[in-house]
């Protein structure tokens, strides 16, 4: 009865896998997508440009 | 995943009504009506009278196969709505449901060689079904290929729209031919009636696995959508 | 009206490339003659296994010599910079796949009509008995492989690794064909082989039929800028 369980475990362990790794990768995307959101804001309280140096 | 989710823009991206992380929701559903189909199909419903205990395996491979089949119609439809309304949403959608089908249709293979050996002996038979199956995995590896090869995205969304509509057109001719070829060398095997407690754990294993199909084409159409925003975002600055 | 004399105009012009650079036609030929020959070389010299095999022999060579000429459906336009002049000009789009298709059906038919007589010899197969018929179901084949190669041939000619992606394209289109065509051959030609005729006439037709409409209609997507 090797191939029953070999079967069974077969696709659960693939259908985690494949979710794990889209988890995986939703949280790096959801980590960039924050650091652009940072960089914006701090754009936005910059002055504008280097006119103000000497 | 905690994406900003500032309502009406493009990190709010379902087009379908909104739920609190749905995503969750459904991964729950998934795991419970997944555990107990499994518990179910190995050790409560009875085994089959000829095949034994290795029947049981027919409780992953039939999802498996009813799933592959079912997101590349999800494929066919997206890749419609694609090409008539050209909203990138659906193109996104259609190449999610391709990477979730793919996953099923490798499944129902695997199953149906693990099935097929103990049975008839032999790790692979030209049934018309597991035949079209094959076939339908090259199918999906072709449209996966044609977005990964493409120059921009545009193309990639207009011609795997493309291979999507004509592929799904041929999957019937393929199993018609076959089992039309099939039946001029060997007999038609007796369909065989089903236990209607192996119906019903059939049926459950079924909705588990539609369960999982949704749960991983809405992440993956979440994460599809993120990685676009994020490509736009990149190239404004 | 307009749409045919364009269609016309397409094929004529690469009628006249071809005649003129008369390379390919004979290259191909000569390669097809050749995958049949390596294939007696690779079954041996059993007749009786050749003759059954016959069938599914000469349509892989067909299928690979085909493979090669749909490479090249858009090569004369795309040495001259031309798929986009073509597209300036007004006018249906369309006709471009029609000229091409006629133009890869002919050229396919004719390395056919070479192929045949060397399986027969090689394979020993009799063509003479159902000669029309076995012409015809060559036709209905050749019609679908060039439709679908045609189609996907405009499609890969802008994609990376296009040798690669044209096959694995249309080889799954494909199925359907190839088991009609060889086995409609085969019950033709080797009948103690394969049955089914009339299913197998039916099944090409229908085939054909689909993918000449499905195709012929979203041949102007592919076109898109």
């Amino acid at each position: 009865m090797g191939y029953l369980w070999v079967g069974y475990v077969l696709t659960w362990v693939a259908m985690v896998w494949f979710a794990w790794r889209l988890e995986a990768r939703a949280r790096q995307v959801g980590r960039r997508l924050r650091e652009t959101e940072r960089d914006r804001a701090d754009e936005r309280r910059r002055p504008e440009g280097d006119h103000g140096r000497t | 995943m905690d994406l900003p989710r500032a309502p009406g823009t493009v990190t709010d991206p379902s087009p379908l009504p909104r739920l609190r992380a749905p995503h969750l929701v459904l991964a729950f559903l998934a795991v419970v009506t997944a555990v107990v189909g499994s518990v179910i199909g190995l050790w409560v419903v009875p085994p089959d009278a000829m095949q034994g205990d290795v029947q049981r395996l027919m409780y992953l491979h039939v999802p498996a196969a009813w799933l592959a089949f079912l997101a590349f119609f999800v494929v066919f439809v997206m890749s419609v709505l694609y090409l008539i309304q050209r909203d990138p949403r659906w193109d996104l959608l259609a190449a999610s449901s391709a990477e979730v089908g793919v996953l099923f249709t490798a499944l129902t293979l695997v199953l149906g060689s693990l099935w097929g050996k103990p049975i008839w002996g032999v790790w692979w038979t030209w049934d018309p079904r597991l035949t079209t199956t094959a076939i339908l995995l090259v199918i999906y590896v072709g449209y996966l290929a044609v977005r990964s090869f493409a120059a921009d995205p545009e193309r990639a969304a207009r011609w795997s729209a493309v291979v999507g509509i004509v592929g799904f057109a041929d999957v019937p001719i393929v199993y018609l031919s076959v089992t039309w070829w099939r039946s001029l060398h060997q007999p038609p095997s007796s369909p065989q009636s089903m236990a209607s407690s192996m119906l019903w754990t059939l049926m459950l294993n079924l909705v588990a696995f539609t369960l999982v199909y949704a749960y991983l084409l809405l992440r993956r159409y979440q994460v599809a959508v993120a990685e676009q925003e994020l490509d736009a975002r990149r190239a404004e600055d | 009206m307009e749409t045919w004399l364009r269609t016309w105009a397409i094929l004529w012009k690469d009628i006249l490339i071809e005649v003129r650079t008369k390379g390919t036609f004979n290259a191909m030929a000569f390669f097809a003659a050749l995958v049949l020959f390596i294939f007696s070389f690779a079954i041996g010299p059993d007749a009786a296994l050749l003759r059954r095999l016959g069938a599914g022999l000469l349509w892989i060579a067909i299928t690979f010599t085909g493979l090669l000429a749909l490479a090249r459906t858009y090569h004369s336009e795309e040495m001259a910079g031309g798929l986009e002049a073509l597209l300036l000009y007004p006018g249906e789009p369309r006709a471009i796949f029609l000229g091409k298709l006629v133009g890869n059906l002919v050229v396919l038919l004719l390395v056919e009509a070479i192929l045949y007589p060397v399986a027969a010899v090689l394979f020993h197969v009799d063509l003479g008995g159902h000669f029309l018929s076995t012409a015809g179901v060559a036709i209905l084949g050749t019609f679908g492989f060039s439709v679908v190669g045609t189609f996907y041939s405009a499609l890969t000619l802008h994609l990376r690794a296009r040798e690669v992606m044209l096959p694995l394209l249309v080889l799954p289109l494909l199925v359907p064909v190839l088991l009609g065509a060889v086995s409609a051959t085969a019950a033709l030609l080797t009948p103690e082989t394969a049955g089914g005729l009339g299913g197998w006439i039916r099944l090409l037709v229908a085939f054909d039929i689909l993918y000449f409409v499905v195709c012929t209609w979203t041949f102007p997507v592919l076109l898109e800028r």
